[in-house]
């Protein structure tokens, strides 16, 4: 997973906690990089998975809500590093068609070997759009909090849910997003 | 008198400048992690740099080769005749070569015939007389058949006699 990801979750984790217990988290990880986190490198899953289970585990909130939480704060973050081409989007729909069809492909110019989820469109009405969210990782629920922080961004208010979840012994992810 | 600091404080600092001290030791080890990849970067971006403007010279120098060769072949196959053709080859071949002149020499038998003799091109765009150099080129040209095929390499068995 790319390195941007690792430093934001360390950000996050700071905002909210304190530098202390990320020193915590990293201590009882005993990560591989031990860390030391920079955007320019990539670093294994597993570490950014071990850290959330941490989380979750002394602070007693669900692995849903550990990865909600922190896509809902990262949207903005990830926005400030998007091609300059992914500010023209004002729509949450919109934009949602543009991870696909514009920001996934020029993210896979600057990093051919970025493992990005694909938005499988498979209806949409003015007020909903269905998509399937595939990816290897299945972090459903930080896609969730990133279309939730997006919609903050756009300034529409919105309603996320997933009628099938892989987690939920579904054969994949769905979801609908519905403008309110 | 000395200020006394309670023992807890103390304990609770010390703590404290551990996390920093890891948090500054993470930092630096993330800064050079940063600067090795970014360094590896800049000399892969140097060279394909360098073998981009290369390919793009030697592309250029072929372009410029083909256009040569096309205009060359186009007046072979024209109704020009071939004091026209050979006159209009010397101004392909002199702006082929960023020459400041050109002049030709026309051989029968070995001997340099009268036809086009001390007429020079110039890259203003003109023919102009000019004997001495004229002379000065021939001497430093082969005119018998063996002679031109020796100076390009070693195919003057081809030939018997002139």
């Amino acid at each position: 997973m790319k390195g941007i990801v690792f430093v934001k979750f360390n950000e996050f984790i700071e905002e909210l906690w304190g530098d202390e217990f990320w020193d915590e988290l990293l201590t009882e990880a005993d990560l591989p990089s031990e860390g030391a986190y920079t955007t320019v490198a990539t670093y294994d899953d597993e570490e950014l998975f071990t850290l959330i289970a941490l989380v979750v585990d002394k602070k007693c909130i669900s692995a849903k809500d550990a990865q909600f939480a922190f896509g809902k704060w990262v949207f903005k973050e990830l926005y400030k590093a998007a091609p300059p081409g992914a500010h023209d989007f004002k729509d949450v729909f919109e934009f949602l068609h543009a991870v696909q069809n514009f920001i996934h492909i020029e993210v896979k110019k600057l990093n051919p070997d970025a493992l990005l989820p694909e938005f499988e469109f498979l209806s949409e009405t003015p007020t909903l759009l269905t998509f399937k969210y595939i990816s290897p990782r299945k972090l459903c629920y930080f896609c969730e909090g990133i279309v939730y922080g997006l919609a903050q961004h756009t300034g529409q208010e919105i309603k996320v849910s997933q009628s099938e979840c892989i987690h939920e012994a579904g054969h994949s992810c769905v979801f609908e997003v519905e403008k309110i | 008198m000395p200020i006394e600091v309670p023992t807890a404080t103390i304990a609770e600092l010390q703590k404290r400048i551990s996390v920093l001290e890891r948090k500054v030791s993470r930092e630096k080890k993330a800064r050079n992690i940063a600067e090795n990849k970014l360094e590896h970067y800049s000399l892969e971006i140097y060279q394909i740099n360098e073998s981009l403007k290369e390919a793009l010279a030697s592309s250029n120098k072929k372009k410029r080769e083909l256009e040569f060769l096309g205009e060359s072949s186009i007046d072979a196959g024209s109704e020009m005749n071939i004091n026209e053709i050979i006159t209009h080859f010397i101004l392909l071949a002199g702006e082929f070569c960023h020459a400041d002149f050109g002049c030709y020499l026309v051989t029968d038998g070995g001997v340099i015939s009268e036809e086009g003799k001390n007429q020079v091109w110039c890259s203003c765009g003109t023919w102009q007389e000019k004997a001495d150099l004229v002379d000065a080129t021939y001497a430093l040209l082969p005119i018998k058949d063996a002679e031109l095929m020796s100076s390009w390499g070693g195919v003057e068995y081809l030939f018997d006699s002139d």
